[in-house]
């Protein structure tokens, strides 16, 4: 077990490779002038002035050459300066991580703080009206895409009811403690819940069926015979289910990193999608390629977590885990 | 198995826990500035405030020499001042040069620099830094691209004492006062550090009536009045810019009191304009930008269409513009006949003229516009383009509908700019407006990078861009000149002779009144040509907070001219 | 195991049948030319093949047009009009940012456009490169996984690599720098791009298949006839996976057009005025203040499409686990 383990974390470095080589190559393959990411688009500039500039920056070097270099300092975690204001790379995502992860964070705990519940129910009493009226609902959730819903939201909340702010993640006024927490809540609702959509159906028909395979009848009346009820009978399953819902994580984790990149867009939520959709179109390939390998981490720890608890799945609910994990891609 | 209660307990804490910890994290950087003891003048009793301004998109660095993006422009005025800088009227007035002499044959630029004029850390302002700050514009590792171009002519600059720099010019160059509208660097901070990564540049350090405070990056810059500024402490005490990029959150945020100041969409002002409460809380404060679109005609031979002049005429008579500006942009704009339309006439060689003709009929009477006289635009006639055309000897197939000589059908491709609104939308109403004149014209729509290649490369049929000016006729060199055809920004490839020596003339002549004649003579060729068709130039909507006044719009913005901020103040009576 | 009934399969082949005919319904229903003209002479022509946005996706430019068709008909012959007629691209800027009414049902957008016949056009050019951006995945992916699961051993290790970097790749970035590197024109190269992005899943779960029929028997079975690898790809696990290969498809026909959708409202891919849902959407993000409709009906319709898609993908799934 623990030799699977360290085998796959190790083959976790083959494929960064293979995705920062993949990008690298993309970045080279696309237009670009390294003039452009010191002047302004639209102002006059001499022929002279821009060969000037050209001469400055352009090295000459070949791509594996660049490369290669590149991939000597990314080995020391040295990830280069961004070219657009030359301030290392680290610093930039470092500055940009925190949003992300907030916003992923909240929605994992928007995702499993209404699917939980919604499954215990739909478990408890399938077919019953709740649970179709929730499946139904779930659907919607799940069907909405993410910049639609967003659209929509803004509308009702910001524009017609005015009860919650457009765009950002604060409201300008440093007042501190406990006033920024409550500005910056209210600024995380709306982002929250339309990366939160996507999950929902998938998060609530997973939980479903995993409390319907944990609390099966033989277990339960044999825990009820012991004495157990209420809250201590949901205590006594918790650890069984931890399991399946820490590969959950696993399944969901990939799309909300893919939902957070339009997300931040239409929110100007100031996380790594962001950064990444700026650096692309900047070909400002040192943060492109950073923030690249930093998701596909991420991506891959997520695969990992489902692998590693797959085998001690209920063969029922693999397949739900299994089938969604290999369309989210 | 139970120990994993409190684990999980502690779990659930995290997140309320991280979320007031945020709350209570140190903002960005604060360096301890000492203020300086500065010239006291008399001023008007301050009123205090805050004002909050939103930025379209991050600074990429405050240095005062490569920072020339927008947003870094907007900050680095109030922070950083020039030897000379221009009012709301876009005329030079003096700043940190009092006054300055140009020699008989306009080649020797005198500057007599102020006195008493302290940096914000208390360092007296002096000709040395002047001095360093030209050194820094030519030397390329700075990469001041846009900077650079104006000093191309320098042949030195001397500091002569203290209080004078002497520029020394090759031959004469007229918009040499223009070039120095730079704000001037802090000599004896960057001495010694590395240009590009030295700390200044993201905590500067000038002359300006504000001094940088923080920088909470992502979010805002942060600037406090400057209590040794010479002009008189501003009224105003602190000055947020806060970073907003989507431009449709302005008016919200606005509406709820987060910001002050907010440009509106066409759509926007007009939903608004008439709602008393809308008018008593917020004061208009539109302006018509420096800036106008133009499709460029690849004219070259390299495609079969637009080496005809009578053909791109034809285009621009085809092309509603009058339309757009009524319909899309809610009359808040001006078709644009001739680049030169906002640089011309030149303020030494005339009185502004009283009476000019708008033919877009700009409907917002309350906006202050900077017109001039010169060509007029060429009227929507698709009758007129139609005939030419035939003339051109593209004549309609009545099989396919297409307009087509020698079996060669009029097709082609307009690239576009991706991100920008006009010009998408602008694109698909030309698409329809040729192909009723039986014209196929596909829109290609690219990111900036990707649009720059292929025009750097002319391997295009014809694009739609738009240009930011500087405020003087010599900005439209690159456009018009054949030596910027290779690498430049001659995209159409325009090659006149006449038009050529006209502009060379132009950047050399210091006397007024001949200079307007030769950029009046390039304008008449560049109408008959039409090498570009000039398409419009969007007013911008704009509000301002009805509690603050002392401020006027100029061409270049809220703030873009002196005084600008440091004449903000809030308003004294009630309202 | 799973129970491979075929009952499951019946709400996935309507939602499919369905989709197909009212895309290519959609732009027969809105259309500024009529359908149908037949002249004094009996003959039949077609005008409204011009006006349909797949042409213009394709070719780069609206079809031919005869301008006749404003023309009344001569006697001795008739029109057939389609019921909406307005075509998706006719900008018309007196009539901008009209509410919905009895005259334009959705509304019009900022350059006068009516919604309805954009959002129905939108239809054909959605799905068009939905199902076909999925059919290349599977193709790409069937094609990689297919062959890492039948090889095993290095094929495996080094497949299964190139699977896992595509896989990581958020198939946004993918597909926008696919389409940003193949020149940015046209639906082919949309459609490929997509198509790239999703093959990693495709691939993974044709892997996942193949290796579940290498441990069973049948596995034995069919290499003691003797066939070739691919032969018994094709023969045997290709009906085998058929089933769980259509819920598959439709699901992932859902996350393409998702994904198409996104694209172009992020400005990347189809050309305007192309009516792609998406593009309709971000046109009506800019009137966000003034106008709900022109960002309603597109969610709608997306809604729609996706929601039945997911519907059938879903009991596909369920039906196997009662």
């Amino acid at each position: 077990m623990a030799g699977y383990f360290l085998r796959r974390v190790l083959g976790i470095v083959p494929t960064l490779l293979g995705v920062s080589l993949l990008a690298f190559g993309l970045l080279n393959v696309l237009p670009s002038d390294p003039v452009l990411t010191w002047s302004e688009a639209g102002a006059p500039m001499s022929a002279e002035g821009m060969e000037r500039l050209r001469r400055e920056l352009e090295t000459d070097r070949t791509i594996a050459a660049r490369y290669g270099d590149w991939l000597l300092h990314a080995a020391q975690l040295d990830f280069g300066r961004s070219l657009r204001d030359s301030r290392p790379v680290l610093e930039l995502v470092g500055e940009a991580l925190p949003w992300t992860l907030l916003l992923n964070l909240s929605a994992v705990l928007a995702i499993y703080g209404l699917a939980l519940p919604l499954g215990w129910a739909g478990s408890r009493r399938p077919g019953g009206v709740p649970d179709r009226a929730a499946r139904c609902l779930l659907i919607v959730a799940y069907v909405v895409p993410p910049f639609a819903a967003a659209l929509l939201l803004q509308r009702l909340f910001s524009v017609r009811l005015r009860i919650l702010p457009l765009q950002g993640v604060t409201g300008g006024e440093a007042a501190g403690g406990a006033r920024e927490a409550i500005d910056l809540a209210l600024h995380l609702v709306l982002p929250t819940l339309c990366l939160a959509l996507s999950g929902w159906a998938f998060a609530a028909h997973f939980a479903r069926a995993t409390f319907r395979t944990l609390l099966d009848a033989g277990h339960l009346a044999a825990a009820r015979s012991r004495g157990l009820a209420g809250l201590r009978l949901a205590w006594h399953f918790a650890p069984n289910a931890a399991a399946p819902f820490v590969s959950l994580l696993g399944a969901i984790v990939p799309g909300l990193l893919a939902g957070s990149v339009v997300v931040e867009e239409i929110f100007s939520w100031p996380g790594m999608g962001r950064l990444l959709l700026r650096s692309v179109d900047g070909r400002d390939y040192p943060v492109v390629l950073a923030l690249l390998l930093f998701s596909a981490a991420a991506v891959l720890l997520g695969q990992l977590l489902i692998d590693l608890i797959y085998p001690a799945l209920d063969p029922r609910l693999r397949d739900v885990i299994g089938s969604e994990a290999s369309v989210r891609g | 198995m139970d120990h994993g209660r409190p684990r999980r307990a502690a779990a659930f804490l995290c997140l309320p826990l991280a979320a007031l910890l945020w709350g209570c994290r140190p903002a960005g950087e604060r360096p301890a500035v000492p203020a300086g003891p500065g010239v006291k003048a008399a001023v008007p009793a301050r009123t205090g405030g805050r004002f909050v301004f939103p930025l379209p998109i991050e600074p990429a660095t405050l240095n005062f020499v490569s920072g020339t993006d927008i947003a870094s422009a907007v900050v680095l005025r109030v922070i950083g001042e020039p030897l000379v800088d221009h009012d709301v009227r876009l005329k030079t007035t003096p700043c940190l040069a009092s006054s300055w002499d140009l020699s008989g044959d306009g080649r020797v630029l005198t500057f007599h620099l102020r006195e008493g004029v302290r940096f914000h850390d208390g360092a007296p302002f002096t000709s040395d830094d002047v001095l360093f700050t030209y050194e820094r514009i030519v030397d390329p590792k700075s990469r001041a691209v846009g900077r650079a171009d104006g000093f191309q002519t320098v042949e030195r600059v001397e500091a002569l004492d203290p209080g004078t720099v002497r520029v020394v010019y090759r031959e004469p160059y007229a918009p040499a006062l223009r070039s120095w509208e730079v704000p001037i660097l802090p000599a004896h901070l960057y001495r010694g550090a590395d240009f590009a990564t030295a700390k200044q540049n993201r905590a500067p350090v000038g002359t300006g009536p504000f001094r940088f405070v923080s920088w909470e990056p992502g979010q805002q810059i942060v600037v406090e009045a400057n209590p040794g500024y010479w002009g008189g402490v501003p009224s105003i005490d602190t000055f947020v810019f806060r970073v907003m990029p989507a431009p449709e959150t302005n008016l919200p945020a606005l509406l709820a009191g987060e910001i002050d100041f907010a440009r509106l969409s066409p759509t926007q002002w007009e939903a608004r304009r008439h709602d008393p409460e809308f008018q008593r809380r917020f004061r208009d404060v539109g302006y018509v930008p420096l800036y106008f679109n133009f499709i460029v005609w690849r004219g070259d031979g390299s495609n079969p269409f637009f080496t005809d002049p009578r053909v791109r005429r034809a285009m621009t008579l085809a092309l509603d513009r009058e339309g757009y500006v009524r319909s899309v942009l809610k009359g808040l704009g001006r078709v644009t006949a001739s680049p030169f339309q906002d640089l011309l006439p030149l303020d030494a060689a005339h009185e502004p003229s009283a009476e000019s003709k708008d033919p877009a009929g700009t409907s917002a009477a309350d906006l202050p516009e900077h017109q001039g006289r010169g060509a007029r635009p060429l009227a929507h006639d698709p009758a007129l383009a139609g005939r030419l055309l035939d003339e051109a000897g593209w004549r309609i197939d009545p099989r396919s509908g297409l307009r087509t000589r020698a079996g060669r059908q009029f097709r082609f491709t307009l690239l576009i700019y991706s991100s920008g609104e006009n010009h998408v939308q602008f694109a698909q109403v030309a698409q329809d407006d040729l192909r009723r004149l039986g014209i196929r014209m596909s829109i290609e729509r690219l990111d900036w990078q990707t649009l720059w290649s292929r025009l750097k490369s002319g391997s295009f049929q014809a694009a739609l861009s738009g240009m930011i000016p500087a405020p003087d006729p010599d900005s439209i060199y690159g456009l018009l000149h054949s030596s910027q055809i290779q690498g430049g920004q001659n995209y159409a490839s325009y090659r006149d002779a006449e038009t050529d020596a006209w502009l060379d003339a132009g950047r050399r002549t210091v006397d007024a009144v001949v200079r307007e004649g030769l950029y009046r003579r390039v304008e008449e060729r560049l109408v008959d040509q039409q090498p570009y068709t000039f398409l419009f130039n969007p007013a911008v909507p704009a509000v301002l907070n009805a509690r603050f006044e002392g401020i006027e719009p100029s061409p270049l913005g809220l703030l873009g001219s002196s005084p600008g901020a440091a004449g903000l103040r809030l308003r004294r009576e009630p309202r | 195991m799973a129970d491979h009934s075929r009952p499951a399969l019946k709400p996935a082949l309507a939602v499919l049948g369905t989709l197909t005919a009212l895309g290519l319904m959609g732009p027969f229903l809105a259309n500024d030319k009529p359908l149908l003209v037949s002249d004094e002479a009996g003959r039949l022509s077609f005008p409204a093949a011009a006006g349909f946005p797949v042409v213009e996706a394709l070719f780069g430019g609206p079809g031919e047009d005869s301008g006749r068709s404003a023309e009344p008909p001569p006697a001795g012959s008739w029109v057939l009009w389609p019921p909406v007629r307005y075509s998706y691209r006719g900008v018309a800027l007196q009539e901008a940012l009209l509410s919905p009414s009895s005259r334009h049902l959705m509304g019009t957008d900022a350059l006068g456009r009516d919604i309805l016949a954009r959002v129905l056009n939108g239809a054909s050019i959605s799905l068009l490169v939905g199902f076909g951006a999925t059919l290349v995945s599977l193709a790409l992916g069937g094609l990689l996984g297919g062959a890492a699961g039948l090889r095993g051993g290095l094929s495996d290790l080094l497949l299964g690599r190139i699977i896992e970097v595509l896989g990581c790749f958020p198939p946004f970035l993918l597909a926008m720098a696919l389409v940003a590197v193949s020149g940015g024109a046209g639906l082919p190269a949309v459609t490929l791009a997509i198509g790239i992005g999703r093959t990693a899943a495709a691939a993974r779960f044709v892997r996942g298949e193949v290796l579940r029929f290498r441990g069973g028997v049948a596995w034995s079975a069919a290499r003691s006839t003797g066939s070739s690898l691919p032969g018994i790809l094709l023969r045997h696990i290709l009906p085998l996976i058929a089933p769980p290969l259509l819920v598959q498809t439709v699901f992932g026909m859902a996350q393409a057009i998702l994904l198409e959708s996104g694209l172009s409202f992020l400005g990347v891919g189809l050309q305007p005025p192309i009516p792609s849902w998406g593009m309709v959407l971000a046109e009506g993000r800019a009137t966000l203040e003034a106008a709900w409709w022109p960002i309603l009906f597109p969610s709608l319709a997306l809604a729609l499409t996706l929601g039945s898609l997911a519907w059938a993908a879903e009991r596909g799934t369920t039906e196997r686990h009662p």
